[in-house]
């Protein structure tokens, strides 16, 4: 008859062989290869950020163990491997499960491809009735995955990056617009410059200042003033901010070769 | 100014910090690469993956071969990736101050 220390020593050899063998499938199944930065090729897909409360009930395992004791990660796989955590009365939440739809996820994609995009524009796209585009655009914003944003009395949808506010948001749908983003850097360069000014210096009617100004102004960029028979105006202090944030951040990526799919660094 | 303005995310970091990103993976898809660019080799980053079904990395500047300040990695499986969202830990190892990173898959 065997000892106990013999069934314990048995018992505590198939279990590091087990996490032996998961370790080696589990990472040695993933080939993992440096790629030269000339050689990145492709769309670059912007990681959403998330908190560490977003991760899975596995992933908050592993990531304390990364933080206190490396060397348990690979027996955390191997509970999870054997399912040891469901048998203990566990059950995986499925996180993934939002994408599980099809259309969902061509909705996200859509969104993802083309921050800002509109109501209109989704349901041309993606070829859906309205009520199913609102139905997985409501689960999306639900799940945080997208936000909606309103400007110009349209709402547009990003992905929820989490990063920006909604004035920035806004400041970044003026700013695909060629002529309001020259406008805006008139209003940056030229405090309280007027309509005619503009006009003057980009050389186009008035009429076509007054446009792009009052979509500046619905979203609280900018602030008219009527001097007399003239409008001047003046970028507001927190829209001036984000201008130059961006143009700053701008800037020091195209210095640094920081954009995606650039490399200065060699 | 840069004719596209990009809403793209940069982030910041502080020594002992930890930011966490994820990226969902279709069925289907063969090589997923990463790309972590601070660009001051002085600073270290390191990049953690957490794949559905496995734990890849610490990952450090040198680990692609280069001391640029950046890591650029490719991870590929025989017959595809496995799809679900794919979690990535960005932590500064050892930063002076406030490090700028940009992080971006393909």
């Amino acid at each position: 008859m065997r000892s106990p220390s013999v069934r314990s020593a048995a018992l505590v050899f198939f279990i590091l062989a087990g996490i032996a063998q998961v370790a080696a499938a589990g990472t040695g199944s993933y080939t993992i290869e440096a790629v030269s930065p000339e050689g990145l090729a492709g769309t670059a897909f912007d990681p959403l950020p998330i908190s560490f409360f977003d991760l899975s009930f596995r992933e908050m395992l592993i990531a304390l163990c990364l933080s206190f004791c490396p060397l348990l990660v690979d027996l955390i796989e191997f509970l999870f491997f054997l399912k040891l955590m469901t048998a203990l009365g566990y059950r995986k939440a499925e996180h993934n499960v939002i994408f599980n739809n099809q259309n969902r996820h061509a909705i996200y994609d859509y969104i993802t491809a083309n921050p800002g995009i509109r109501f209109n524009a989704l349901e041309r796209l993606s070829g859906m009735k309205e009520g199913t585009l609102k139905y997985h655009l409501l689960v999306l914003m639900a799940k945080r995955r997208i936000v909606s944003v309103e400007s110009g009395g349209f709402l547009r949808y990003f992905e929820n990056n989490g990063r920006y506010t909604d004035l920035e948001k806004k400041m970044f749908l003026h700013l695909q617009n060629p002529t309001t983003r020259r406008v805006l850097e008139i209003l940056s360069s030229f405090p309280e410059v007027s309509r005619k000014d503009i006009a003057g210096i980009m050389g186009i009617a008035g009429p076509s200042i007054t446009w792009h100004t009052n979509r500046l102004s619905w979203d609280g960029i900018i602030k008219t003033q009527r001097t007399g028979k003239g409008i001047r105006y003046i970028l507001c202090s927190a829209g001036a901010g984000i201008f130059r944030q961006f143009r700053e951040q701008n800037t020091m990526m195209a210095e640094r070769g920081v954009a995606a799919g650039k490399d200065t660094s060699g | 100014m840069p004719e596209v303005m990009s809403p793209m995310s940069a982030g910041t970091i502080t020594q002992g910090e930890t930011d966490w990103y994820s990226v969902y993976v279709s069925p289907g898809t063969s090589s997923l690469t990463m790309d972590l660019n601070w660009g001051y080799i002085p600073d270290s980053l390191t990049l953690t993956v957490l794949a559905p079904d496995a734990t890849l990395g610490p990952y450090y500047d040198s680990s692609d071969g280069t001391m640029n300040g950046r890591i650029t990695l490719q991870v590929t499986q025989a017959g595809g990736l496995t799809s679900g969202t794919w979690k990535f830990k960005v932590y500064g190892e050892q930063v002076l101050g406030t490090q700028s990173y940009n992080f971006v898959t393909y």
